[in-house]
């Protein structure tokens, strides 16, 4: 079974410099790649749950430079979780190309090794 | 000296006004900036990634089972423990310890696990390494594994005829980890533009010698399998074969496709054209009987809007028992235990122990079964409360096993888990005869 192919982006909304992503079901990767692309996973610590039907607000557009223009900071909060909030905060950011077999079911279970 | 002392307070007076001025304001700025909700930036170290990781869990696993002192397989074990209990208690450990360590191309991964468990004054302990092997990964097309892992091939949720090398997973806990065989194993994979995304084909050499991959089946053997994947027209499809030797030549293949985000359909099918069962007539004779066997899982998962999963799953079991042949079984265990009782004749028994061994006694025994799951993420809009509910029914002979459970995060990293399993069913029926009426557990989970 493909989890990944659950993901559902139900609601996706632009207002001035802030995409609100209301998200169904959507891993935290998922949502990440559906607003900016490729993204260091490394600097994505939150957990998968908490994003379930959470509010994704993305804003803090940033040049990192090399052409690679992303959101430093991403916030969410959660219907679930009331009162508390997420903030993702990607530094460092570098453009890197992988070939198209990473992106397949076989890789999976070695996509740890392509982190640095 | 006075008047010098004053002059000089007077000429500092000012830069000390200032000062505290400023810091008026800058505490008067940090405090309208949270306010306003807009935390001071905050440093975030550089992530330094270290080339080797350790994690794992401690559980505790207290069961109570009451027995079902009338059915055929409780009698049976009364035969062989002399000791049976209507109620049992049982007290369950276990330490599961994942490592690895990455470098460049090369990698090393581990699961060991560390089992003990108490049950009506005997204590065992027993560990185990579920997985042991190295990896080499000279590029993402092309990786090579060797030692002992699980391949997790099929797509069925708790059944899985086309996994070949994989063991049986438990209906109790299908998501749990399985021991693996010690193999060599490589994957290569290509992808393309049009309807073929993705090709991969993964070939494995699982030698059985000695006490190597002694559980595997006949010794003296190195078979050999295959799994070829495709990614095609946004399915997924795997065709697998198994031959040398060890265990009956078998092919088969799978397939997973979403018809929408939120629906999967998913099948298997694996044939044995040469399947040997080991089968106890009526005469009372165990017999291999010869036959080729098809088996065959098709289901489907559905996730709403609520965040509610179900899950049906329909199992044909080609090399399984007609109700027929197992109400021999059972009749044969009933006369068995009547002869033992009243004369001490344990010839039966004995025999039916053996049948017990050769086939009856393995999970799932019969023909065609029904599995159904639901589960409920954060019910009741409490988050981290997980309700599910599964049942598997025996659908030759209308005996079935409800899995009723409740799971809940209470802190970070610990898991508690409550489960039931509540086997019912008329005489001379699978769940009906098998020697555990309920079974209730409680898991008690640290991750670290």
């Amino acid at each position: 079974m493909r989890e990944g192919r659950l993901a559902e982006v139900s609601r996706l909304e632009q207002s001035g410099d802030l995409l609100e992503v209301l998200s169904n079901r959507v891993k935290v990767g998922v949502v990440a790649r559906l607003l900016h692309g490729d993204v260091d996973g490394s600097a994505v610590l939150v957990e998968q749950k908490v994003m379930d039907r959470a509010l994704l607000i993305e804003a803090h557009i940033k040049d990192f430079g090399g052409g690679v223009v992303r959101p430093a900071t991403v916030e969410t909060d959660s219907p679930l979780y009331k009162g508390y909030k997420s903030s993702m905060v990607f530094v460092q950011m570098k453009a890197r190309t992988f070939p198209g077999e990473v992106f397949t079911l076989t890789f999976m279970p070695n996509l740890e090794s392509i982190r640095r | 000296m006075k008047s010098a002392a004053r002059t000089a307070s007077y000429l500092h007076r000012p830069k000390a006004l200032v000062n505290r001025v400023l810091w008026v304001i800058g505490v008067c700025l940090v405090v309208a900036t949270v306010a306003e909700g807009q935390e001071p930036p905050i440093e975030i170290p550089p992530v330094d990634r270290k080339p080797y990781s350790a994690n794992g869990f401690l559980e505790l696993r207290p069961v109570m089972i009451w027995q079902d002192t009338d059915a055929a397989l409780f009698r049976l074990r009364s035969f062989t423990d002399t000791r049976p209990d209507a109620r049992t208690m049982q007290l369950n450990s276990r330490l599961q310890l994942d490592a690895s360590y990455r470098r460049g191309w090369f990698g090393a991964q581990t699961r060991s696990v560390v089992d003990t468990g108490y049950t009506s004054g005997d204590w065992t302990a027993d560990a185990t390494a579920y997985e042991a092997y190295l990896s080499l990964k000279p590029a993402p097309s092309f990786t090579v594994d060797a030692g002992k892992k699980t391949l997790k091939w099929g797509k069925g949720y708790i059944w899985n005829p086309a996994a070949f090398i994989d063991r049986v997973k438990s209906p109790e806990d299908p998501a749990l980890a399985l021991e693996g065989f010690t193999v060599v194993s490589a994957d290569y994979i290509r992808t393309f533009g049009g309807p073929l995304q993705v090709i991969s084909l993964t070939p494995v050499l699982l030698p059985v010698f000695g006490d190597l991959n002694q559980g595997f089946g006949e010794r003296g053997h190195l078979n050999i399998a295959a799994r070829l994947y495709l990614l095609l027209l946004d399915t997924d499809i795997d065709v697998m074969f198994l031959a040398g030797g060890s265990r009956p030549a078998r092919f088969g293949f799978d397939f997973s496709r979403n018809l929408r985000s939120n629906i999967e359909v998913h099948g298997e099918v694996s044939r044995v054209p040469n399947g040997v069962t080991a089968v106890l007539d009526p005469a009372g004779t165990l017999v291999q009987r010869e036959q080729p066997a098809t088996s065959i899982v098709i289901g489907v998962r559905y996730l709403t809007e609520a965040n509610t999963t179900f899950i049906v799953d329909y199992y044909r079991n080609g090399a399984g028992y007609a109700p027929a042949e197992m109400e021999t079984y059972f009749e044969h265990i009933e006369r068995g235990f009547e002869s033992w009782t009243v004369s001490g004749d344990q010839r039966a028994l004995s025999l039916a122990s053996r049948a017990t061994e050769a086939g009856y006694g393995r999970m799932n025994p019969m023909r065609n079964y029904l599995y159904r799951r639901v589960n409920q993420p954060d019910a009741f809009n409490i988050l981290y409360l997980t309700l599910g509910a599964s049942a598997i029914v025996n659908a030759d002979d209308g005996s079935y096993s409800l899995l009723p459970e409740v799971q809940y995060k209470p802190i970070e990293n610990l898991e508690l888990r409550w489960v039931a399993n509540i086997q019912r069913g008329g005489s001379r029926t699978e769940f009906g005869e098998k020697q555990a009426d309920v079974r209730l557990e409680l898991r008690v989970r640290y991750y670290f």
